[in-house]
């Protein structure tokens, strides 16, 4: 069928389906202006009272006589990644520490990681990850699980959302789940290498074929390397 | 309500298709106003070039300005939106002619062309307005959002990531529901004697 006879074809769209598909895309256009407005009064709200919160540590941190123990440089993945088309992912996961450098039996992150799903939609048709398991794995193939969770991924709780630019490309990824976990001193084996934190389910709506037998729902890499005095530092790039 | 305020807020379409019955020249620049911006979009999804975009809104201007009256539009929005991509469509054959030229457009329908490979015979055979009533009825029939996806992609055109963004998913699952839609096409058009 030629491309000509498939663009004039649609082109007899019916009037009142396009119609109706026209107040439908006014509708949610005007959604999106209007959560963007909100966005920015409750965002400057939040960026003031920051703004506070860090003049008062600041004043504590001056006063404080014990040295901190690493650089104090933010350590962070996974909040702004660059994917295109049918590469994007739906599933996410991403890390952040206020410190690089830790003590190798206190290697602790707060974690993050979610899914951009229409929910209600997933769960009736396509996807359903009804419990999921949290691990760390070296590149050895040691495997340490953190927790086993009996709740379904696809859901509220588990969801992330996405900041876009004004070209609409996503620029920003935001998490509504995060918790703080420690990363067992006995995966960090070799003086250099990495670590993923992967979360781990079973698509139980997937039809089953080679690619849904994998298990990770979404994971992320992180780079160490050991350094002197029972410490190591981490790195979200690959050390030299 | 003071003047200055009545002025600054858009006319209904009822009385901007008014203006036109009335041979009132701020037709134009009220349908502008309102819709200026949209039917502008619409174009750049399909040529991708500024000058060629204003070119056919003004064409489309005038397309409503002869067609109003006789015409007295039901729902003005898809009238205004079915001159503008036809001029652009127009447009957009006048210059690929031999040649490709980067389109969401392009893109869009070689996807479902690609889908729809056939034999040159089944062309022949078949208008344009016979496969658009089938599609027709394809579409009426698809659930809400398949259907938002459907009209958005194939018929205005729009990138996958703006889809994505109107309707809250992931530009992913915007590709898998394409794929259904593509694939249930594909069924509908067979049911109804369109082999590939």
């Amino acid at each position: 069928m030629s491309q000509e006879l498939i663009m004039d074809a649609i082109g007899y769209l019916d009037t009142d389906i396009l119609a109706e598909h026209l107040r439908q895309k006014e509708r949610l256009r005007n959604k999106l202006k209007n959560k963007k407005t909100i966005n920015i009064w409750r965002w400057s709200a939040v960026a003031a009272g920051i703004v506070a919160v860090i003049m008062g540590a600041m004043l504590l941190i001056h006063n404080q006589s014990t040295p901190s123990v690493g650089n104090e440089s933010v350590l962070e993945s996974g909040f702004k990644q660059s994917f295109h088309g049918e590469e994007s992912p739906i599933n996410y996961c991403a890390y952040r520490s206020k410190t690089n450098k830790f003590d190798i039996k206190h290697v602790t992150l707060d974690f993050y990681y979610g899914g951009y799903y229409d929910i209600d939609y997933e769960l009736q048709n396509t996807t359903s990850y009804p419990t999921f398991d949290i691990y760390f794995k070296d590149d050895q193939g040691n495997k340490y699980l953190v927790k086993h969770v009996e709740e379904n991924f696809v859901s509220e709780k588990y969801s992330c959302d996405f900041v876009y630019d004004d070209d609409r490309n996503i620029c920003e990824i935001q998490y509504n789940h995060s918790e703080t976990l420690t990363i067992p001193a006995e995966l960090f084996t070799k003086e250099s290498g990495k670590i993923w934190f992967s979360i781990e389910g079973k698509n139980i709506l997937a039809p089953e074929t080679n690619y849904s037998k994998s298990l990770v729902i979404t994971g992320i890499c992180i780079f160490y390397k050991k350094v002197e005095n029972g410490q190591i530092v981490l790195s979200s790039q690959e050390f030299d | 309500m003071s003047k200055r305020t009545e002025q600054k807020q858009p006319l209904s379409d009822e009385q901007i298709i008014e203006l036109y019955w009335q041979r009132q020249e701020n037709a134009i620049s009220e349908t502008d106003k309102k819709y200026g911006e949209f039917l502008f979009r619409i174009a750049q999804n399909i040529l991708h070039d500024r000058s060629d975009c204003e070119e056919c809104k003004n064409d489309t201007y005038l397309g409503v300005w002869n067609a109003i009256p006789p015409t007295r539009p039901l729902t003005f929005p898809a009238f205004l939106v079915q001159i503008m991509r036809r001029i652009a469509i127009n447009r957009y054959k006048e210059k690929t002619c031999k040649k490709r030229i980067p389109s969401e457009l392009t893109v869009a329908i070689e996807d479902v062309q690609n889908t729809l490979q056939s034999n040159d015979a089944v062309d022949v055979t078949y208008q344009a307005q016979e496969v658009g009533n089938i599609i027709n009825d394809y579409v009426k029939a698809l659930p809400d959002r398949r259907r938002y996806i459907f009209i958005d992609r194939f018929y205005l055109s729009e990138s996958v990531e703006a889809i994505a963004a109107d309707l809250k998913i992931s530009p992913a699952t915007v590709y898998r529901e394409i794929e259904k839609i593509k694939q249930g096409l594909k069924l509908h058009l067979e049911r109804n004697d369109i082999f590939i």
